[in-house]
Formats: structure tokens, sequence, C-alpha cells
């Protein structure tokens, strides 16, 4: 019974791919704070595994552009070994998580690290992050609005500002 | 434990979940491709529950590799043992008998190839903004603030005209391999078939990602195609609203062509500081000028001028915001220049809601894709409440201007409708209800009216789907159609103050009457000389979607008129034709334009008999 349960430590990296932006304008742009636009991976048998656009990826730790994480959550142990591993990746990536089956809003990146975090090791992860794309979508799109008409409302003064400056130099216009 | 494990492994065959004593329990039984419910007796050893994953997965024992809470499951443990109650879920592995030995390193589809190469090629897969040319020549604004204002709007106008462009580039660049979300822009690019929405999904990013921008911006790949001017020049004339405002305002194109101003536009979006700035310099500079002796007009002269078609021109790449009329209403010299004075109507709130006028005002912040929901209201202006018909936001003068701004105006709600990202994002509004929904539920419009809300839940699917029948779309594109719904609602609402116990009866089968008679303000069609064919299959539908939703939307939309506007209109069309006028088709359209009003109808005829 006593068999050598090898155990390997999982991790959560979680990077905010606003820099900080998010926390100081989320307000101006959604109309509520939001504290920062999530990706993560999760870190175990030495690399960092992720799902993006082309699919199911991994790399080095902190081997993204991202470079390192904002935070890193323990998610504590697992006892599937890298072989175990990869075929539950490559399973993965013939149903769920092919390339094609991103998207941004319901199935990213965070979802695939929410799902091998159970799978490995029976947690989820925090929650803040899974449910910032429900947050964000109705936040934008019901206020994304409020950006836009902007840029084009200051183009149209300066303009007026111009003729304005033009008219009242010239009289005789 | 281990001997009964043993033991069981040889004599339990039959498995039966009696076997041993205990509770049974249903354990979900999980595979990255499946997902089952097993079960089992709470205290039945892993190889029990292998032996019946096994029947059920359709593979053998030794295949299966049962992980929970991080352990992996041997087969001598216990269920119990491992804490494995009701309810929980076991993850499975089914080993492949093939078993790649390496580890798929080589067979996972997850490509490996991400390492490094493809991180800077595919960041440039958002949007960008002008460039950082080196040496300023030319005209400088004689203000700073001026030249912020400037370069904030440039910077927005060509984000938006940029991000096709971007996109087609940034495709081009990467391959396979995202990482993360940055890079999967990228890879949505590959990954995605349908490039408009590709260009969706990256516009929604943006928006919710303003940093983004700025890293876009310091990426060197982007940096060297920005700072070349030409190009840059380039990709802003291709885009045909910008050539089209440019024809008509030279001003714009001089001021694109500043590269000074390109500079400022790039560091002001850096920095969001320098932009809420700008944003204060304006604002004081804009109340400056409102002093000057005339100053206000040639405001207001360039604000129709300019302002309108630059609105437009930005507003079709987000979606439309049809609310930003309602809030600044007061400030939209469009309305009262250019056309005729409206009859104001009749009381718009019913006495149920008096919490509607804080609703219509507020309303500048209406979303861009809820105009993709709020289309129905704003081509409806039934309001659809079954409740009662006059019922607040759908009926404010702010709406009704609205509303007549883009019956005169064909073009915007066309444009509106066909932006292929209007379109998809409807698509998807329509695919996810629940988003749809919720994404309305946070319309600022809907915010304080939880009543409003029930019943546009209730009716969104069926909104949703006439969004997408492409009739309906024609319909609202037709402003002679815009203007019969207006006049329908105009009509409903004097039936509703003055016989308000008439209503229910008349909902279902009076409502294609009620055009004819009602308060309909002569005047309202004479402003649109465009003799697009309303054809009668368009009346037919447009009916069909009032009686729909004047019958509480539950209907399905698919109800049988009961008049067609040929026989609603016998008696006025025989007045027509015993007049002179011998064309059928147009006495038809012009009567359904003009509600059965002859004196208009004819007006209309005359109007656009070519002369």
């Amino acid at each position: 019974m006593a068999q050598n349960n090898s155990s390997f430590p999982v991790q959560l990296y979680v990077y905010d791919l606003s820099r900080g932006m998010a926390r100081e304008l989320s307000s101006l742009f959604l109309g509520r704070q939001v504290d920062g636009i999530w990706h993560t991976g999760v870190v175990v048998h030495g690399k960092e595994f992720f799902f993006g656009g082309g699919g199911i990826a991994h790399c080095q730790p902190c081997g993204t552009v991202l470079g390192q994480p904002n935070s890193i959550v323990d998610l504590g142990y697992t006892e599937v070994n890298e072989d175990l591993f990869q075929e539950y990746l490559d399973s993965l990536a013939e149903s769920e998580y092919r390339g094609d089956k991103y998207n941004l809003f319901e199935h990213n990146c965070n979802t695939f690290s929410n799902d091998v975090a159970q799978f490995l090791t029976g947690k989820t992860i925090p929650s803040y992050i899974t449910d910032l794309p429900s947050e964000i979508l109705s936040r934008v799109l019901a206020s994304g609005s409020f950006a836009v008409p902007t840029p084009p409302l200051l183009l149209g003064w300066r303009l007026i500002e111009a003729d304005m400056t033009v008219e009242l130099s010239s009289p005789s216009s | 434990m281990a001997e009964q494990g043993a033991a069981d492994l040889g004599n339990n065959n039959n498995n039966k979940p009696e076997a041993s004593e205990g509770t049974i329990i249903k354990v979900t039984v999980k595979t990255p491709k499946d997902k089952e419910e097993i079960a089992i007796a709470e205290d039945a050893s892993v190889t029990q529950f292998k032996e019946e994953i096994s029947k059920r997965f359709k593979a053998k024992q030794d295949q299966l590799v049962l992980i929970f809470a991080g352990k992996i499951l041997k087969d001598g443990d216990s269920l119990s043992q491992h804490g494995i109650k009701d309810g929980l879920t076991v993850h499975l592995v089914i080993k492949t008998a093939h078993k790649a030995a390496d580890g798929g390193s080589t067979s996972a589809s997850s490509s490996t190839s991400n390492q490094g190469g493809n991180s800077t090629t595919s960041s440039p897969a958002a949007n960008p903004a002008p460039t950082t040319v080196p040496t300023g020549s030319g005209h400088t604004p004689t203000q700073t603030p001026n030249i912020m204002s400037e370069s904030a709007c440039v910077l927005f106008e060509l984000k938006t005209l940029f991000l096709p462009k971007i996109t087609s580039l940034s495709q081009r660049l990467s391959h396979a391999g995202g990482f993360g979300d940055l890079a999967s822009l990228a890879g949505l690019g590959m990954g995605s078939a349908n490039f408009m929405e590709l260009q969706q999904q990256m516009q929604r990013q943006l928006m919710s990602n303003p940093e983004m921008l700025s890293q876009i911006m310091e990426n060197p790949l982007v940096q060297n195609m920005m700072s070349n001017p030409d190009l840059m020049r380039q990709m802003i004339m291709a885009n045909p609203q910008m050539q089209q405002l440019m024809e008509r305002n030279p001003e714009i194109s001089h001021m694109l062509n500043n590269p000074e101003l390109m500079r400022q536009t790039m560091e002001l979006a850096r920095n969001p500081a320098m932009m809420q700035e700008m944003m204060r310099n304006q604002d004081r500079a804009l109340s400056n000028l409102e002093s000057i002796p005339g100053g206000y007009n040639a405001l207001r002269r360039m604000y129709t001028d300019i302002q309108e078609p630059m609105f437009s021109a930005a507003r079709e790449q987000f979606g439309n915001n049809p609310f930003s009329a309602l809030g600044g209403n007061s400030d939209s010299g469009a309305q009262p220049s250019r056309t005729e004075n409206r009859e104001p109507l009749p009381n718009p709130w019913g006495p149920p809601n008096s919490s509607n006028p804080s609703e219509s005002g507020g309303g500048t912040t209406g979303s861009t894709s809820t105009s993709g929901t709020t289309n129905p209201s704003v081509s409806n202006p039934l309001g659809v409440n079954p409740g009662s018909l006059g019922n607040g936001m759908f009926n404010s003068p702010g709406m009704q201007s609205l509303l007549q701004q883009i019956s005169e105006n064909p073009q915007l709600m066309q444009n509106m409708l066909s932006a292929p990202y209007m379109r998809s994002m409807m698509q998807s509004l329509a695919q996810n209800p629940e988003l749809a929904s919720q994404v309305m539920m946070n319309n600022p419009l809907f915010a304080g009216n939880p009543q409003l809300q029930e019943q546009f839940r209730s009716q969104l699917p069926i909104f949703l789907q006439q969004m997408q029948n492409p009739e309906a779309l024609s319909v609202m594109t037709n402003p002679r159609a815009m203007q019969a719904l207006m006049q329908i609602q105009q009509g409903l609402q004097m039936l509703q103050t003055e016989a308000p116990g008439l209503m229910p009866s008349l909902m279902t089968s009076g409502i294609p009457g009620v055009p004819t008679g009602g308060a309909v303000p002569s005047e309202n069609p004479a402003s649109s000389p465009s003799s697009a064919a309303t054809n009668p299959a368009q009346q037919q539908l447009m009916q069909q979607m009032l009686q729909m939703f004047a019958g509480g939307g539950g209907s399905g939309g698919g109800n049988g008129t009961s008049q067609t506007p040929e026989v609603r209109f016998q008696t006025q069309l025989d007045q027509l034709n015993a007049m002179g006028f011998i064309n059928r088709e147009a006495n038809l359209q012009a009567l359904i334009a003009t509600g059965g009003d002859i004196n208009a109808a004819i007006e209309r005829l005359l109007g656009s008999q070519p002369s």
C-alpha cells in the first residue's frame, strides 16, 4: 500500500494583462472597478501550461512575454506524473481545448487553468479570475460607447476652434 | 483493506453495488471528453469502481487512471479512503494503448512552438495608434490643448480604422501557438475563419484593456510601422468613411497629415493623465468659445457639419450608440435646425410610471451592443410593454427625436445594421440569450425600471430572432417604415390616453388600423423624398412585428395580419385613382407612409414625381 506516491507541486501563475492600467482606468472606461485583466497559467512538472488561440501550449515558467506573474497561487500537490498529465492534455487538446475552441470570454486561458487545476489537485482557481469575463462583458458592452463618442467630439471641437480662430482673425470671411 | 481489495479482485466480478453493504453514492466520473455518473457503494474499492467505469466507458480496466484531489487512486484503495462521497467528481484518464512513452510533447496538438518566436510578432494583434514621427514639420496648432484634443480624436479614429489592418497584419505575422490572451488575439485570426468575429473580439478586448494600446505602441515592430507616415496616411485614406469625411471637410485631412499631431496623439495614448488634462482643457476652451460673439452659432454649425459624420463614422465601427441623442438633445443642433418642428407628443409617461423621465435623460452612455438589442426598441417604438403601451422610455421625447433622426438618415441605420461587427454581435447575442439579457440589464436605461427589464427579458428571444431576420432589418432601414412605426406608436399613445378601456381589444386586431387614425402629424413623411420601394412584403412583416409585440411577445411573431394595406386603403386608393394618380404601387406606398392620409399622400406623390 505504501507505494511511492510522488508528489508534484502545482501552482497557478496569475498575470495582469493590463499591467496595472485596468486598476487605473477601468472605472473610467467600464464604469466599475476591475483590478486586472487576468491571464493564468498552471505550473507543474517544471513547465507552465496555458491555453490560447493556438491551443494548449507550454513553456518555461515565466517564459511568456508577460514575464513575471503578478501573483502565484499555490494549488497544492498532485500525484499525477508527467506522462499521465500529458495524456490528459492530449485528450483535452482533441476535444475541449482545441485552438478553435478559444473564446475570449467564455472559454479562455482561465477556463483551462481552472479545469487543469481541478484535475490535478481537486481545487479550483480563485473566483475573481473566473468571474472576470462576465463582469467585463456586461460592463464593456453597457458602457463601452462612453469612450467612443468622446474623441470624435473632441475632433469636432478642435475643428471648430480652428475655424473660429480663422474667422475671428479674418473678419472678411 | 488491502486483503479485501485483493479478494474482491477475483471474487467480486458481478460487482453489484450491494455486494458490500453500504449506501450507494453517485460519483461523477469526468474525462477530458466525457462525463458520466456512476453509482457505486460507498465503501467500494477502487477496483470495483474501475470495473463499473470500464463498462461504462468501454475501456479496459488497466487503461483507467483515476485521480481525485490530486491523488491517483490505486486499485487497492477504497473510495472512502480518499474521501470520495456522493456528488463528487473524480477525474479519469484513459490511457491509450500505444501510450506514447515520451509523453506527448510531440504528439500534443498543443504547440510547443510557441516559445520565443511568436511573442513579439503576435503582440501587434490589437491595435495601435499613430506614430512617433520624430521631426515635427508643417504647422503647429497654436495652443497645446488643441494639439492634445486633435491627438485624442485622431487616436481614436485611427484606432477604429486600423483595427482591421492590424488584424490582417498580425495574421500574416503570427504563426500557430498562442500564449495566453495577448497572443491569442493573433491566434484568433488563425483560428477563427470569421474575420469579423475577430475584429469584434479585438475591439471588445481593446475596450476593456486600454493599457494594451500603450503596450502595443511600445512594441518596436509597431513603432516601425507607425513611423512611416505614408503608410499610415495610406491606411487612413483607405477607409471609405474617412474619405467621405475628408472630402467634405478638408481640415480633417490637414490634421491627419500633421506629424506633430500624430506624435502628440501617441503620447496622449500612453499617458492617461494627459488625456484627462486635455479633456479638461477642451471643456474650458469650449466654454470660452461660447462667449465669443457669434461663437455659439459657429460652434453649432461646425458641430453639425463635422461632428455628425465623424460620429457616424466612428459609431459604425463600434456599433451605434443611438442613445447619444437622448442625453445630448440640447446640443444636437442638427435636430432643430434641419428638421421641421414636430408636434409635441402626448404625455408619454402613463400613470404607472413616474420614474421614467430620469431614465430617458440619462441615456448617454447607452451601450454599443445594446444598440443591438435596443434596435428592436428603436425600430419598435411600441415599447412593447404589454402592460402599458404608453410606457416611458420609448415614448420619451428624446426617443422620438432619435427616431426621427433615424428615419431621416436611412444611411445611418443602414450602416449601423450592416456593419459586420453589428451582425456578429447580434448573432452571438441571439445564440446566447442569457448574455443578451445580462447586457441589457446593465444598460443604464433599463437600470431604473425593473418592470421594463422583466418585459424585455421575456421578449428577448423573440427580439433576437427578429433581428436575425433580414427582412426585419430591411424594414428598419426603410425610413418610411420607421415613420410608420412612429405613427403607430403615437396613435397608440393617443388611444391609451383617450380610451384606455379600448386598448386591450385593439391590441391584436386593431393595430394595423390605428395608423390610419390617431395623432399623425402630417408633415412627418414629407422630409424623405426617396422612393425606396416599400414592397408589400415588408409591410406585412412590419405589421406582423407590431402585432407580435403588442400581443405580449408570446405569439411568436408569425401572426397573419388582419388586413393588408391594400385592403385597408382601398377607399383611399380608389380616390387617388379617380384623381388621376394611376400608379397604384406608388399610391399604396404613399398611403402607407402617411397612414392613410390622402392629402399627405398626394403631396408625397407630387413631390416624388420627377420634375
